[in-house]
């Protein structure tokens, strides 16, 4: 995309009656093809630009799953380096458990999880499954089974082992625990 | 833009432009506060006893135990009766002692099960996840079975 050619300025046919002309002409010329380059051509500025932000939007997209770390959800540091495999996410922070990133019990730290709060629990892992069988059903993805454990560092083995007790009862059979790159922030 | 000079007059990218600059920034921002994840495959957890039998004739594995104050190698099936216990936090040797039980029994199970007290927190089953896992010389567990049970 180039600018297009600016006509000329004042228009109409130029004279060429003497000398004097002659220089007003080349100073016309001067003046236009300084005006020109006053301008930065900001298109291809704009194909950088549009190119990077479709990129940075792609590789966003395209992470399993993409945690903001807060007080409540630091997930601990590992040495693995196997990359994560998308599933449905059960998240247990200290003060709450999710799935999908949608509230399902809060907790106090501190305290444990009782068993009404498990079947609340279990029960919103049952509905998940039906609702991605249903989706598979209609050609969408298929239920695996893969569950991502996000957790703090700080939470209780013991919520820990329960909440992946009750995915196991709820026909989810792979677990992954998802952590922090070591050496990453 | 009445006539024919409206036609040649080109599209002014600057505001366009401004919102693009401001997108990438906020997505810069954005991704310099997300955190890179990794993944560590597990087994099921399970209620009962680990290993799941005290047959001599089984094939030996090994139960990392954490408690609030120390860690314990237990031996099960034919390494039945080997118990060890190292101090918290004491992962290097952790990882010493495993490498230099399987390296005593070849036909030692690729599974370790761990399993820890109640109130232990997450990050340290972690680190202990990741000093069984594997040390310098290789691959030490690379199966992880996570169990709830520390005492039968």
């Amino acid at each position: 995309m180039t600018p297009p050619t600016q006509p000329e300025s004042g228009g109409g046919k130029q004279s060429r009656g003497g000398p004097d002309d002659d220089l007003l002409l080349v100073r016309r010329r001067r003046k236009h093809a300084a005006g020109a380059n006053e301008g930065l051509n900001l298109t291809a500025m704009m194909d950088i630009f549009t190119i990077i932000l479709v990129f940075m939007i792609k590789q966003y997209e395209s992470a399993p799953a993409n945690i903001t770390l807060s007080e409540d959800l630091t997930p601990p540091k590992s040495t693995s380096e196997a990359e994560m495999v998308p599933g449905v996410a059960l998240t247990i922070s200290e003060t709450a458990i999710l799935l999908d990133n949608k509230m399902v019990i809060k907790i106090t730290p501190g305290t444990p999880v009782t068993a009404e709060q498990w079947v609340v629990v279990a029960k919103k892992l049952a509905d998940r499954r039906e609702t991605i069988i249903q989706i598979g059903n209609l050609g969408g993805a298929k239920f695996t089974g893969d569950v991502m454990v996000i957790a703090d560092g700080d939470v209780p083995y013991e919520t820990l082992s329960g909440a992946l007790l009750q995915a196991g009862s709820e026909k989810y059979t792979t677990y992954r625990l998802i952590l922090q790159a070591a050496g990453k922030k | 833009m009445a006539g024919g000079g409206g036609g040649t007059e080109e599209l002014n990218l600057v505001p366009y432009l401004d919102i693009m600059v401001n997108l990438i920034m906020f997505m810069v921002v954005v991704t310099a506060y997300l955190v890179q994840l990794k993944e560590v495959p597990i087994i099921a957890p399970s209620y009962g006893p680990a290993g799941g039998g005290d047959s001599g004739e089984q094939k030996p594995y090994l139960t990392v135990a954490i408690t609030n104050s120390a860690m314990q190698v237990v031996g099960g099936g034919k390494a039945k009766g080997m118990e060890q216990t190292l101090q918290k936090g004491d992962y290097a040797g952790l990882a010493a002692q495993l490498r230099s039980l399987k390296t005593a029994m070849p036909d030692m199970a690729e599974n370790l099960v761990v399993t820890a007290d109640k109130q232990v927190p997450y990050k340290e089953v972690v680190r202990v996840l990741d000093a069984a896992r594997t040390d310098r010389a290789g691959s030490l567990f690379p199966n992880i079975t996570l169990s709830v049970t520390v005492s039968k």
